[in-house]
């Protein structure tokens, strides 16, 4: 609450009484004639604007709502929750403006809905700014082709499909695979190789004790003060689930406008694409495939077009994607799925079968791709990460023949041993992000075939043991090489050099 | 089933009672009933009303705590016309009064389409939600 200033006391109440005496003038004004699961039906207004915010009149206060059908006798509007407020006879008045949220670096390590009040213990939010929550994507001319780095620190997704800054990459699978752990350790990975990269999270129908163990283990990992939480539970109105992912992308928006990099990850767009199909209906609006809505294609596609890495008379910001889609056993060509894959510049796909043989993250080699990162992947992972994503797919097409047993020749066995060395290098735990030096390190030494005479259980042991190994003696030339050039020669031999000193400790 | 949108009803009635039809009411009440719509007789007036206005009858209602002096009324009614949509005709204004001492002071007035709530009740009900 503000100090008043004992001093200009008068003053202020003088200001108070003129603020009172002041009227409006004739405004607009409808009546709510029905009102049930969250929509609110009103007459009058015919003036009203889509998407156009209205105040309906409650006992003593006023409850907000977006207008979403503009029909000739009637509004349908969306009720901003508090619909239990709202009476049949109630008067509604136009706002005048569309949603906008608070935006700006305030908002940096707090957990907000999508209205941008705060949902923490914190003081309230104030910014100098706000955002519209509905706003175009930016133009052709204003954009520029992904060329940079967003390291995840997966060390199978940087390598193999590498996310550039300002790439929209889904992350898809069956519950329980991993999905979000791949979005917590991206952006725990921003604060570990200090990016400067913002994190905005999307909770959208998430539970509140997973958001709150969320919002714990960002804070262990010191990750909370370069994040955005835009938390919404089961229980919100389907309105603010609704407007959670562009209110999200707003905040998001400034720190891209403002020649800042922002990471937005939604989680998850099923869940928003099944809010606004409730909407849809609740609005009378025809239903198509699986009961969605026509435009449920639109509701996506306009969100995911507004990251794009800008041009440098803009600013050169970047707001990069990472929407969640939440597939039924593996089925990836439901609607939803097809629809944001489609629309996205690529895919990690989670498989189920692989996280319960213990290959984690369990992300698909063969159905997982990444349209554009290639252009910004670093150039030291980029220089193995060919080989790697070569041996994988001949280890692929070879190992059903693994299980005839004997008659294979030497060639045949050699990829296949290196394909499970590969697959045993690729687990890694979780909030262990990977740094870039530690990756190519990794990888040379199984791709380049120094490790192809350590047992595949022992693999995880021989690397962790190499990466302390060159920590500890050549730290200088491991921190150069984490810049993310290409390695010297020089460098390579010191390697190398160590890679066959540490392979033969665990040789059998 | 609806024949006819509401709105393209009340234009039709607000044109017949401008030209003196009086019959129009009868068959509007038919078309209600046999529509099944009997329920939506005051939104159809005020929809009514609204085109009215237009045409330059302007029908208010004024709420207040105390009955309206002269002088006031006589404002109401200059503000409700200067306030009309069509400036070239001058419009007829008739009020319709009524009293709540709820509302404590001032007045709230209601047109078919907007409405200028200028009472106590609504400034304090204002201030505890914080708006000013």
């Amino acid at each position: 609450m503000s100090k008043i200033d004992v001093t200009e006391l008068a003053k202020s109440l003088r200001e108070k009484i003129a603020q009172l005496e002041a009227t409006e003038g004739l405004e607009d004004a409808g009546v709510v004639i029905r009102v049930g699961d969250g929509v609110a039906w009103v007459h009058g207004l015919s003036s009203a604007g889509y998407s156009e915010v209205l105040e309906i009149e409650t006992d003593g206060d006023t409850v907000e709502a977006f207008a979403l059908n503009l029909m000739e006798d009637e509004i349908g509007a969306v009720i901003l929750g508090g619909e239990d407020k709202v009476k049949a006879g109630a008067s509604v008045r136009r706002k005048g403006s569309v949603l906008d949220v608070p935006v700006g670096e305030e908002l940096l390590g707090r957990v907000v809905d999508p209205l941008g009040r705060p949902l923490d213990d914190g003081p309230a939010i104030k910014t100098k700014k706000r955002g519209l929550i509905e706003r175009p994507a930016i133009g052709v001319m204003g954009r520029k082709s992904v060329h940079e780095p967003l390291m995840t620190g997966i060390m199978s997704i940087d390598a193999m499909f590498p996310i550039g800054r300002g790439q929209r990459e889904l992350i898809i699978g069956d519950r329980q695979t991993g999905k979000t752990a791949i979005a917590i350790d991206t952006m725990i990975n921003q604060a570990r190789q200090k990016t400067g990269v913002v994190n905005v999270y999307v909770a959208i129908g998430q539970k509140l004790s997973k958001i709150a163990r969320l919002v714990d283990r960002l804070k262990e990992e010191g990750v909370m003060d370069q994040t955005i939480i835009v938390a919404t539970s089961p229980s919100d109105a389907a309105s603010l689930l609704y407007l959670a992912p562009y209110a999200g992308t707003a905040m998001g928006e400034y720190f891209r406008d403002n020649g800042g990099h922002a990471l937005m990850i939604y989680d998850d767009l099923t869940k928003h694409a099944v809010a606004y199909r409730q909407m849809s209906l609740l609005l009378r609006r025809p239903p198509g495939r699986e009961a969605y809505p026509g435009d449920v294609f639109y509701l996506h596609s306009r969100l995911l077009e507004r990251s794009a890495k800008l041009s440098d008379e803009l600013g050169a910001g970047s707001l990069t994607a990472l929407p969640i889609i939440e597939t039924q056993a593996g089925d990836i060509s439901a609607y939803i799925p097809t629809n944001v894959i489609s629309i996205t510049d690529g895919q990690i796909f989670l498989e189920t079968d692989l996280f319960y043989q213990g290959i984690r993250p369990a992300i698909s080699a063969g159905l997982s791709v990444s349209r554009v990162g290639g252009a910004a992947q670093t150039k030291a992972v980029k220089s193995v990460g060919g080989n790697l994503k070569l041996g994988l797919s001949q280890f692929r097409e070879l190992a059903s023949f693994a299980q005839f047993g004997s008659d294979l020749d030497d060639a045949t066995k050699a990829q296949i041993d290196r394909g499970q060395r590969l697959t045993e290098l690729l687990k890694q735990p979780q909030y262990q992000p990977m740094s870039v030096w530690e990756q190519f390190v990794s990888i040379h030494a199984v791709t380049g075939g120094m490790f192809d005479d350590v047992p595949v259980s022992k693999i995880k042991d021989a690397q962790s043991a190499l990466l302390t190994y060159l920590w500890k003696n050549s730290k200088d030339a491991m921190r150069e090489l984490n810049k993310g050039d290409k390695p010297s020669d020089e460098q390579l031999k010191l390697i190398d050099e160590a890679t066959k000193e540490i392979a033969k400790g665990f040789e059998e | 089933m609806r024949l006819v949108s509401r709105k393209k009803l009340a234009k039709y009635a607000a044109e017949q009672i401008l030209a003196g039809n009086d019959a129009v009411l009868e068959e509007i009440a038919g078309l209600l009933i046999y529509e099944k719509h009997e329920r939506e007789v005051d939104l159809l007036v005020r929809d009514i009303e609204a085109e009215l206005a237009e045409r330059g009858e302007i029908v208010a209602s004024v709420e207040s705590a105390r009955a309206l002096d002269d002088s006031t009324r006589r404002k109401i009614e200059q503000f409700l016309a200067s306030a009309a949509s069509d400036k070239n005709s001058k419009p007829k204004v008739s009020l319709r009064e009524s009293i709540d001492p709820t509302l404590i002071g001032g007045f709230k007035l209601q047109t078919p389409t907007a409405t200028l709530d200028a009472t106590v009740s609504k400034k304090l009900n204002d201030l505890r939600a914080k708006k000013i």
